[in-house]
């Protein structure tokens, strides 16, 4: 061997050297402290959450405004000193509502998650580790439920069913979990393969034991970077069958609910057509920024 | 060829049975009694008893569904509640709407997308690159409603540029019928492309940057073609085999989002009707419309897999 590759070798060792010792978890504190993006879009959701939590508090403390109360004397006023961002046709102040509003909308994307990401989770990885007939039929139930164009199924089940919020949660719940499980398959099914669970079935751990302490963990990365994309887009259909009067039911708001019926208020009040929209959009973009942003902080390739 | 493509159509017969199964399933488990639900809500008793057997619901439920699904491959959706009209004839009115709109979309989405993606890849880093990266997350996270409120709000009520809806204007159109058709098209059109551009883009601008690393990229440049050539002769080609695998993914894509684009725009396609029949709990209607989406759903993913089969042999024989 000349001394020729030493540098290059050299180079390889300062290049580790910041990350050597650190655990996975460090590494992706480490790397979101300085991606300015991610941190900027985990404030404004973090802020977003915490007015939908408090806005009980702010709308009696603050704006001093009831979501409920009716008032037909003062429909439709533009924003102003007393009601912020205006009033809609019942003369009900618009930020109450929307405050009242992100406590739905907001809880019905992280509930229904939760429930898609523990069914997708589990069944992807029952389906991949098991593989053979068990992983045919539910590749088959994923691909037909895949193959339902979602919104119809929904309008479907909103109009049969003419959901409470918690059957909703359900139902999104119920409806989103085939596209976690196939995620989650092609994950475990390259997991599987590996040394260390040849190592575990040799000293006799079970399937359980296997598919719990060994497989899943080597999933988390890629389920948390999901997690924002699925919590996402489940606040945007929710968001889209309410504004189709289908989900939601008034009077409970929900941003999405609070724009059925808007093409009426053209002329008439475009700041209720602006604000509710805005907000679905600003959260959904910062849970998307989050989950780019966690992917590249979670990616093992990458040592900085 | 003829294998790949028989092999093909028979996996689609699961799938399909699931789906019906599925959509059976969803109105089966609805509370309350189908006779109460679907046709008179105050019929009680031993009245009830007998309208169930008239109309087979005293039957075991597969018996039920084999039945129903016998009356739909014959072409027999069933008559609307409220126009009494057969099923089939009012979709087949709007169906060619809702196709026209979708294409359309489709059309600007496969432009501009790959457009986009072609060149983030060839500025990579750069200025545009990242243009283009922030425009797909902005455009995925709009709920595509609110963007098609917006546009009316802006482009129709504020500067009269478009008309808010409809699709054609009823009295003193000034432009000849088809300008006036795609006068109506573009805001509806561009609210549906909104969500294929971006994925198209993110798809082409990966795909583009993995191609052009590839060795005989090095071998077409290094034999002196022009960077032109090089990109549009040999990279473009290959990057695009991933744009048509996921053409048939972006069909459930097209006709979900027409129902909300139809709805806000007043189309009068498929997914308005669907919407509206939903609204008077018309079951015959959305029942036939959510079966017809969800065939033209699987015949278009066949559709997108024999395209991908011929573009790229290798697929065919494994």
């Amino acid at each position: 061997m000349t001394a020729e590759p030493m540098p290059q070798a050299g180079v390889e060792i300062r290049e580790l050297r910041p990350s050597a010792g650190l655990s996975l978890t460090q590494l992706a504190v480490r790397r979101l402290r300085q991606d300015r993006l991610t941190l900027a879009a985990m404030a404004v959701l973090v802020t977003l959450g915490l007015l939908a939590i408090l806005a009980p508090v702010i709308s009696e403390h603050v704006i001093r405004q009831n979501p409920e109360r009716i008032d037909l004397l003062r429909t439709f006023s533009p924003p102003n000193a007393e009601n912020l961002l205006g009033t809609d046709e019942n003369g009900r102040d618009q930020l109450a509502r929307l405050l009242y509003g992100a406590r739905v909308s907001m809880s019905i994307g992280f509930a229904a998650a939760l429930i898609n990401m523990t069914l997708g989770v589990v069944i992807g990885a029952v389906a991949a580790y098991y593989g053979r007939h068990i992983d045919d039929i539910i590749t088959w139930f994923i691909n037909t439920v895949r193959s339902i164009p979602g919104l119809f199924l929904l309008i479907m089940i909103g109009a049969l069913f003419r959901p409470s919020v918690e059957i909703l949660i359900i139902v999104l719940g119920l409806l989103s979990w085939p596209g976690v499980a196939r995620l989650v398959r092609g994950q475990v099914l390259s997991v599987k393969e590996r040394e260390f669970v040849l190592a575990a079935r040799t000293i006799g751990a079970g399937d359980l034991r296997i598919i719990f302490a060994h497989i899943l963990p080597n999933v988390v990365p890629l389920v948390i970077t999901f997690a924002g994309i699925d919590i996402g887009s489940i606040i945007l259909v929710e968001s889209t069958i309410s504004y189709l009067g289908l989900g939601v039911q008034p009077p409970t708001p929900s941003w999405g609910n609070m724009l059925s019926g808007s093409t009426r208020y053209f002329t008439q009040a475009p700041w209720l057509i602006i604000a509710p929209g805005a907000l679905i959009w600003v959260t959904v973009l910062c849970l998307y920024l989050i989950a780019d942003g966690l992917r590249d902080a979670l990616d093992p390739r990458l040592k900085t | 060829m003829t294998r790949f493509l028989l092999r093909r159509l028979l996996q689609a017969i699961p799938t399909l049975v699931g789906i019906s199964v599925l959509i059976f399933a969803v109105i089966r488990l609805a509370p309350g009694d189908p006779v109460n639900l679907f046709f008179d809500p105050t019929i009680k008793g031993e009245d009830l008893e007998r309208v169930r057997r008239q109309l087979g619901l005293d039957r075991p439920l597969y018996i039920q569904y084999i039945d129903w699904v016998t009356n739909l491959a014959r072409g027999d959706f069933g008559r609307s509640f409220v126009t009494h009209e057969p099923v089939l004839k009012r979709i087949a009115e709007r169906l060619p709407n809702t196709v026209q709109l979708s294409l359309a979309a489709l059309v600007i989405a496969l432009l501009v997308g790959p457009t986009l993606g072609i060149l983030a890849a060839t500025h990579r880093g750069g200025l545009i690159d990242q243009l283009v990266r922030v425009l797909a997350v902005v455009v995925d996270a709009v709920p595509n409603f609110w963007l098609g409120l917006m546009l009316i709000l802006v482009l129709a009520v504020q500067f009269r540029l478009f008309p808010s809806g409809g699709m054609y204007t009823l009295r003193g159109a000034f432009m000849p019928p088809l300008l006036d058709r795609l006068w109506h098209l573009a805001l509806p059109a561009l609210v549906l492309a909104a969500g294929p551009v971006a994925l198209y883009s993110r798809l082409m601008r990966t795909e583009m940057l993995e191609v052009l690393s590839q060795d005989y990229i090095r071998t077409a440049r290094s034999k002196g073609l022009t960077e032109r050539a090089v990109l549009y002769g040999h990279a473009l080609r290959n990057a695009l085999l991933p744009i048509i695998t996921v053409l048939g993914g972006t069909l459930p894509f097209l006709f979900g989002g027409a129902v909300v684009t139809e709805t806000v725009f007043s189309w009068p396609g498929m997914g308005r009707l669907f919407v509206d029949a939903a609204y008077s709990r018309d079951y015959p209607m959305v029942l036939g419309i959510s079966i017809i989406a969800s065939v033209l759903v699987v015949l278009g993913q066949l559709l997108s897999d024999i395209l991908y089969g011929i573009v790229d042999p290798r697929i065919r024989y494994s």
